[in-house]
Parts: C-alpha cells; sequence; structure tokens
C-alpha cells in the first residue's frame, strides 16, 4: 500500500490485516519501487495513491507495466481527485480499479476480493 | 565665536545629514517591523482553518505552468525534475527549458523520462532565440512535462521567455531549476490570486539557504542552518529582506521585488509588459515594475502580494570569489534598473511604488554605498587628525 | 512649527522623568550632545525591542515544541481508540446495524486511556476525526459522527461560534460542516452577516451544510463578489453535501446583479446538468461584461445547447477575442458536425494563435466525423496553419 497520507496507511493496513491479508507499506513510489525489488515473495495487489513525493502512483504503475516481472501485478488507485483526466489516464496505465477518496472501507475490501480472486497468469 | 572654516562646515553638515541618513533608517525598519508583524499576523489568521486540499481536487482550481530553465545541470537535473513534477497540484505542467546546454543535460532528461521531439507550434509572443525543438514524453505518468530546447540567449531571461511563449496555462512559476520547492509551493502561492477582490498579477514567497540542508534526491528532508560562516550571513539577510521587508511593501501594495527564484505571475500581464528583459542584470525586479506600469498606465487596479512562508530553497555562495561575483552582478542591475525605470522617482502616477518603495530603493540601497565609503574616509580622516570628540 | 512644539514638550517631559529616575545617570546623559543623546535614547529603545522580540520568539518557539510533543505522545492513542470505535468496531463487522451500535464501551475507553477534559486533547481528537472523514465514508463514518457526539465534542465546537477571534469562530464552522452536526438557525444565522468578510463568507457555505433552511438564500442578498476562492470552497461544500435540496439556478443566471454569482451559478449548472438553464443562459449573452459572455457561451457548449449555434455563428465576427475563442470551444464541446467549415474556416484564416489552435482543436474533437477534412487540411496548408493542426493533432501534446 502505497500513500503519504499516515493515516490511510495505518488504518487501510490494520482493516485489511484483520481480514487476513498481509500488507506492507511505502510513503512514495520510489520506496515502493524498492520494496518491491527487494521483495522475497512476489506481491500480489498493489494499492497507490496519485500524488506523492519523489515518484507519482501514475509513475509507478508505468514503471511496474513495463516490467517483465511485475506487469501482471493489478494496481488500485485510491486518489483524492477524481476528475475525468485523471480516471481515463489511470485507466490508460492499465490499473484494474480507480477509488476516490472517500472510500467505504467495504467497498475497498470487496474490490481486493474481487481482484484477488480473479485467475493469476503464472509469470514463473 | 570662531570662524569655521568652508571645509568645517561642509563637514558638519555630512555629518548632520549622515545622522539624520540613519535615524530615518532606523524609523523606516521600525515602521517595517510593524507593517510586517501586521502583515503576518493578518496572513496566519486568514489561513489558519484553511484546507489548501480543496484547492487539488476542485474542478474550478486555475491550470498553472512551471517554468524552469536549466543551463549544464546535468549533475542533478533529474533529480530536481522530478522534485517539480511530483508537486502536490492537480493541473499543472512542467516547462524544462534546455537553454543550450554544452553538457549531458539534454541527453539525460532524453533518456529518463523516455522523451521524443514532437511537433510542437511554438507561439512566439515574446521575442527569444530560436527554438530548436520541443520534447514530449511517450509514458503517460509524465504527460505534463515539455522540453525546450533552444540556443543559448545569454542570459536567464531569454529561457523564462521561451518557456512562457511554450506554456499554456493563464499562469506561470517561474524557478530556477536548481532552486528546491516545498511540496505546497503552487498551493500556497496560487491561493492569493484566488481570494483576493483585486487583480493580483504576482506573489512571490520566502526564499531560504539550502546549504547545509538534507537533500535526498532533490526533495528537502531537513532543515538545517548553513554551517559556513557566509552562507550563514546570508540566511539571515534573506530572512530579515523576505519577511522583514517584503511583507511590509506588500501590505501597502509597494512590493516591486519577486524574486527570480521563485514567483507566479499571470501570464497575460507578464507579456503585455513584454517579458523579461534579456539585457537585464536584475530581470526579476525588472519585470515587476514593468507589470506595475503596464497595471498602472493603463489604469488597472491591481497588488503584488506575498507569503511570508518559506517555499524554495536555494543555493548560496560559500566562497568569497562567487559571492563577490554575485553581489557585482546585483549591484549592476541596481544601477540600471534606476537607471530604466527613474521616471518612477515620486512619481504618484505609480502609487506606492512610485512615491515610497524606489525612492526607498533611490535612497536606501543605491545611495548606500556611497554614503558608507566617504563616511569611512571621513572617519579615517579625522581619526589621523586627532578630531574625533 | 506644530511638530517641533510637540517634540519639544516631549522632549522635556522625557528628561524630567529621566532625571526623577536617576539624577547621575541623567547629569551623565546631559553632558552629551543632543545628537549624542538622541542616538543613545533610539539605541535603547532598539536595544529593548531586539530582546523582548527575541524572548517572545523563544517562548512561543518553546511552547510549540512543547505542544508538538505532547500531540505526537497522544496521537497514536487516539487514532487507535477511534479506529476501534469506528472501522474496526467488533459491532459493525459482526454485522450489526449502525443505528443499533451502541459506543459507550468506546467512550469509556477514550476516558480512561486520555485527558479527556482537557481542551488541547478533545482538539486533537476533533482533528483526527476531521482527518478520518476525508479519508472514509460510510458505515464506520455514521459511527465516527455518533462518537462526535457521544463524546461530546460538538460542545467544542459550538463554544467556537462564540470566540473572541473571528478564526476561531470560522474553526468551529468547519468542524461542525464536516463532521455534519445540525445547528440551530440563531447560533449561525448571526454570522451570516457578520461584518468580517471571511466570516461572513463562511458561514454562509457553512450554513448550506448545517441548516435546514433555505441553503442557498443569501445567494438573493449578495451584493459584494465573491472571489474564485469562495466558488471553490462553496462548491466543495455543495457538492459533498448529501440530500441537499438543489434549486434552479437560472433563478440567479436570470436575475442577479452580482456578475461573480452569475458566473458561480453557471458552473454549478453544468456540475448539476441543469438542461432547464439553457433558455437563462442564452439570455446571459447580451451582456456587456465580455468574460461573463465568454464564459456563459462556455457554459451551453458544456450543457450541449446545440440549437444556440447556428445564432453564435452569425455574432461571431462582432466578437472580442475571448468571445470568438469561446464560441470555437462551444463548436468543439458540442461537436454537432454542423459548423465544420466554419471551424475550417477560422483555422485556416485567423492570424490569430488562439483563434487558429482552438478551431484546431475544435475540429478533432469531433473524431471520425472531421478525419477526412483534418486530412485534406493537413495536405492543402502550410505555414502556422499546418503546424498548429501538426501540434493539436499529437496525442503528446495535450495542452
Amino acid at each position: 500500500m502505497v500513500d503519504d497520507d499516515d493515516l490511510m496507511l495505518k488504518i487501510a493496513t490494520k482493516f485489511l490485516q484483520k481480514e487476513g491479508y498481509d500488507v506492507i507499506v511505502a510513503g512514495n513510489g520510489r520506496d515502493a519501487m524498492k520494496i518491491i525489488h527487494e521483495a522475497s515473495v512476489p506481491f500480489e495487489l498493489i494499492i497507490s495513491d496519485v500524488i506523492m513525493p519523489y515518484s507519482s502512483g501514475f509513475e509507478l504503475v508505468s514503471t511496474l507495466k513495463k516490467h517483465s516481472l511485475y506487469c501482471n501485478i493489478p494496481v488500485i488507485i485510491i486518489s483524492s481527485s477524481g476528475n475525468e483526466t485523471i480516471v481515463k489516464e489511470a485507466y490508460q496505465l492499465g490499473v484494474d480499479d480507480f477509488l476516490k477518496k472517500p472510500i467505504m472501507p467495504q467497498e475497498l475490501l470487496v474490490r481486493v476480493k474481487k481482484i484477488l480472486s480473479r485467475p493469476q497468469v503464472n509469470i514463473s | 565665536m570662531e570662524e569655521k572654516g568652508f571645509w568645517e562646515r561642509l563637514q558638519e553638515i555630512y555629518e548632520a545629514f549622515v545622522f539624520v541618513y540613519g535615524f530615518v533608517l532606523l524609523i523606516i525598519y521600525g515602521l517595517f517591523a510593524m507593517l510586517s508583524s501586521s502583515s503576518i499576523r493578518k496572513f496566519l489568521r486568514k489561513n489558519s482553518y484553511v484546507d489548501y486540499n480543496e484547492i487539488i481536487d476542485s474542478p474550478l482550481a486555475p491550470n498553472i505552468s512551471v517554468i524552469a530553465p536549466a543551463f549544464n545541470e546535468g549533475v542533478t537535473i533529474i533529480g530536481n525534475v522530478r522534485s517539480l513534477l511530483t508537486l502536490r497540484y492537480s493541473k499543472f505542467e512542467v516547462i524544462i527549458v534546455n537553454d543550450g546546454s554544452t553538457d549531458d543535460t539534454l541527453e539525460k532528461l532524453i533518456k529518463e523520462f523516455s522523451l521524443i521531439k514532437v511537433d510542437f507550434a511554438y507561439n512566439e509572443r515574446i521575442r527569444t532565440e530560436p527554438i530548436k525543438s520541443v520534447f514530449k514524453s511517450t509514458d503517460s505518468a509524465f504527460n505534463n512535462l515539455v522540453v525546450v530546447d533552444k540556443e543559448n540567449g545569454g542570459s536567464k531571461a531569454d529561457a523564462s521567455n521561451a518557456g512562457i511563449n511554450a506554456s499554456a496555462y493563464p499562469y506561470y512559476l517561474c524557478t530556477d531549476v536548481d532552486c528546491i520547492l516545498a511540496k505546497d509551493t503552487l498551493l500556497k502561492l496560487i491561493k492569493p490570486f484566488l481570494d483576493k477582490e483585486r487583480r493580483v498579477i504576482a506573489t512571490g514567497a520566502t526564499l531560504r539557504i539550502v546549504n547545509s540542508c538534507k537533500i535526498d534526491q532533490g526533495e528537502l528532508v531537513e532543515v538545517i542552518p548553513p554551517k559556513k560562516l557566509l552562507p550563514r550571513f546570508q540566511e539571515l539577510e534573506y530572512v530579515r529582506s523576505f519577511v522583514l521587508g517584503r511583507m511590509a511593501w506588500s501590505r501597502i501594495n509597494g512590493l516591486l521585488i519577486v524574486s527570480g527564484g521563485l514567483g507566479l505571475f499571470d501570464k497575460e500581464v507578464a507579456i503585455r509588459a513584454g517579458g523579461y528583459d534579456h539585457k537585464s542584470f536584475a530581470e526579476d525586479i525588472d519585470m515587476i515594475t514593468r507589470m506595475r506600469e503596464y497595471m498602472y498606465d493603463n489604469k488597472l487596479d491591481h497588488v503584488v502580494e506575498y507569503i511570508p512562508d518559506s517555499e524554495c530553497w536555494t543555493e548560496g555562495p560559500s566562497t568569497l570569489k562567487v559571492y563577490s561575483r554575485q553581489r557585482t552582478r546585483w549591484g549592476k542591475g541596481l544601477i540600471q534598473y534606476m537607471f530604466n525605470h527613474r521616471k518612477f522617482f515620486f512619481n504618484p502616477r505609480y502609487g506606492r511604488a512610485g512615491l515610497l518603495t524606489y525612492p526607498y530603493f533611490f535612497f536606501f540601497e543605491w545611495l548606500a554605498p556611497f554614503i558608507e565609503f566617504f563616511g569611512i574616509l571621513l572617519y579615517i580622516y579625522l581619526i589621523s587628525t586627532n578630531k574625533i570628540n | 512649527m506644530y511638530l517641533l512644539n510637540i517634540f519639544e514638550t516631549w522632549w522635556n517631559e522625557f528628561n524630567n522623568s529621566f532625571y526623577n529616575f536617576s539624577p547621575t545617570l541623567y547629569n551623565n546623559f546631559a553632558s552629551f550632545p543632543f545628537f549624542i543623546q538622541l542616538s543613545i535614547l533610539f539605541i535603547a529603545i532598539a536595544f529593548f525591542t531586539t530582546v523582548v522580540t527575541y524572548l517572545r520568539l523563544a517562548i512561543r518557539r518553546a511552547v510549540g515544541y512543547y505542544k508538538e510533543l505532547r500531540k505526537q505522545q497522544y496521537t497514536p492513542i487516539i487514532e487507535q481508540l477511534i479506529s476501534d470505535a469506528t472501522i474496526m468496531n467488533e459491532e459493525l463487522h459482526s454485522g450489526m446495524q449502525v443505528e443499533d451500535i451502541k459506543l459507550d464501551k468506546h467512550v469509556v475507553a477514550f476516558e480512561k486511556e486520555l485527558p479527556i477534559k482537557r481542551k488541547y486533547i478533545r482538539q486533537i481528537v476533533i482533528d483526527d476525526m476531521m482527518h478520518y472523514k476525508k479519508i472514509f465514508f460510510g458505515d464506520a463514518v455514521l459511527l465516527l459522527k455518533q462518537l462526535f457526539i457521544d463524546l461530546n465534542l460538538q460542545k467544542d465546537a459550538l463554544a467556537k461560534l462564540h470566540a473572541f477571534n473571528w478564526e476561531r469562530r470560522v474553526k468551529g464552522l468547519r468542524e461542525l460542516a464536516r463532521m455534519e452536526v445540525t445547528v440551530q438557525d440563531v447560533n449561525i444565522l448571526p454570522l451570516t452577516n457578520s461584518r468580517n468578510y471571511f466570516l461572513r463568507m463562511q458561514a454562509r457555505s457553512c450554513y448550506i451544510r448545517i441548516s435546514k433552511n433555505e441553503p442557498f438564500k443569501f445567494f438573493d442578498i449578495l451584493k459584494e463578489p465573491l472571489t474564485k476562492w469562495d466558488q471553490i470552497d462553496l462548491f466543495e461544500i455543495i457538492s459533498t453535501t448529501p440530500n441537499l435540496n438543489i434549486p434552479n439556478f437560472s433563478r440567479w443566471i436570470n436575475y442577479s446583479a452580482n456578475n461573480s454569482l452569475v458566473s458561480f451559478c453557471l458552473k454549478l449548472a453544468v456540475y448539476f446538468n441543469q438542461q432547464d438553464a439553457i433558455p437563462s443562459i442564452i439570455e446571459l449573452l447580451k451582456t456587456k461584461d465580455h468574460n461573463l459572455r465568454a464564459e456563459a457561451i462556455i457554459t451551453l457548449g458544456q450543457l450541449q445547447a446545440d440549437e444556440v449555434e447556428d445564432m453564435l455563428c452569425d455574432m461571431y465576427n462582432n466578437e472580442p477575442q475571448i468571445c470568438q475563442v469561446a464560441i470555437l470551444k462551444m463548436l468543439g464541446l458540442t461537436a454537432s458536425k454542423k459548423h465544420t467549415d466554419f471551424l475550417a474556416k477560422q483555422l485556416q484564416y485567423s492570424s490569430e494563435y488562439d483563434i487558429k489552435l482552438t478551431a484546431a482543436r475544435s475540429l478533432i474533437a469531433h473524431n471520425e466525423a472531421t478525419k477526412n477534412l483534418l486530412d485534406d487540411l493537413m495536405q492543402h496548408t502550410s505555414g502556422l496553419t499546418q503546424a498548429i493542426l501538426k501540434h493539436s493533432l499529437n496525442p503528446l501534446i495535450k495542452y
């Protein structure tokens, strides 16, 4: 989960962990990339904000989609700005879902479950 | 009663003059302190409850072009451009003007951001050196980045003008590519344009010295006051000049300087005023003055605003050699500026800028070195001839 | 002369009081020439004010630092308590209805683990809750609002409405508005007529959210200009208040003499897609204010009012450039294919960059319908026209 809002990270993490998910957090796109590279177990889902320091959410998605190892990791974007251009851009980059803040925790959970229940493409 | 000699008379008059000069300056600083603290207090009260994030989400927020000329910045260009691209704002473009760099600035940009040449219809509203090409990114994560490659014009002014010509939005932020901007710069600087009834033509904010601060790839991590003595003096000088001086001037709408390192401008007024002057050594003061001149000449009510928050961190010279070069340039710029805009002197047509600000610059900035120099000479003379009481 | 007399009187007064204070010091002082005396006096004043200022700043810094430490100490606990009561609420997870959930034990937890009686703690809790509300909505937030009331925090917010400083009153208003607490008119109406501009505007905008009676009443009496910032603030409240009774904004588009309000209503009409406001907007085209007219034209485009296109093309030649650009933009927004030739003409024959660019963009906005026309233009034009065409057709150049 990538967001520069600490409170968002804390709460969403607790919420998802309660539902049984393992959550690792990062405060910006650059740190997220680092964590993804160094992870011993591949990530199954990335939830990211858009406007962040060092490297925006879109840059993170764009980098992931170009990388052979990570291009199949599904991405959910959670942004405080929901204007048409940003949503269009997000889908053009290949994100799997877009949520506008404020979000309903149940809604997030439903979408996470839906994405993770899709048949995964085998990348090994 | 002794007959006072001519020279002694002159000396007395000069001494009295210096006394009055210093006295008046002290009173002016006292006034500055009062005006500035009232202005800052007002600013703090007005913004104590503001949620700047409202502007990010609002469809009514204006679009801003960020213009940053770059010359031979190959070492830090990528970090700095990334830092500009990740400013907190929703609708803005970043225009990097590569001013004929001889190093690998352009190559680095092209590689990092996947740039390709595009057929850009360059609207030369202000005359500049020829544009070689314009680049845009093929990666849609960087779709708000524009890189303009042009022939070197010998000055930052020419590059800034090229940036203005290439920009698409009604407001532009002019900065140096090696300045580090705070993430909320655009939010803070655009607010005065939006919350005043009168037309705001420019806003500025405080600049600080970055020399000993912790920087990580173009992002400010920790603010630390400069460790060396020379930059430390400059930090103090900046705080005095920005927070004390400029807040006071902006309180009475007499502000004539918005620093070239950071300023948000109304593009239309800037173009009508003729853009930046590439012959000027002090193109930032010159620009604001000409913008004001345009507004006053056309009898258009306007203000130049200033916010006290520190938004831009810039490198201060740490050696005497570089420092003296900078100050000489500023000095030359001031002399040139005073001459070019002499019609402001005590001219009520130009409002408080003409009646107060320009004369202040004349007497207490331009004249000051002469008075100090002669004062020192006189003092040496008095010491050597044993005339000190 | 008058000033000189005043100065002399004051100087004598000063000398007398100094003498009374300490004759020896005064005698020393009086032995100096006048200029030196004046200098010493001013140096003393400057020194004194500098020391006082430094002390004030140091104290303020120290207090601020201490407050920050305090905040950092309690924030994790507060965040945990709020989470437990709302998002992570056990009863909510077990499927209970929100209306049936009681938060008593959570209130007790607050009282046990925090010095909740202290004002600064309550303020941190309020600020955190406002932050929560920006991130989440739904059942968890209903519980949050319940918690806000159970902890009696709305009393703090209401108390702020009677504070001495106007910015504290504004803060109180915003807290009440953000937490969607209903407030009696008697508490808020006087603020909507306050002499302080900022307080007045904030009160009016918060009134929309927290009052049940005629939220847009003040539109009728608004005489002063509505700044862009106020519009942004109002827009945010109007677009995020649930169950708001949205009036037909054409009422003010027609009858208000306040141009900034009319401009704002145009934007609202677009946001709520009020098709029946179109006739009023067409009437508005008669206004003498160029900027407002241009805005009205673009609004018609955003509302897809293609019936008015012919009239706009007829008035095109008599309009200032800003309105001409607006007309061209409008044709691109409706993309009705009826005036593609008109657009092509402007693209080719105007000498103004902005006109050409807008015409090109509007042609491109017609997508498939103008593909052939654009190919044709590309082949048969040159110079600036062709450059602008290439510029607009490039998908990488968005602006």
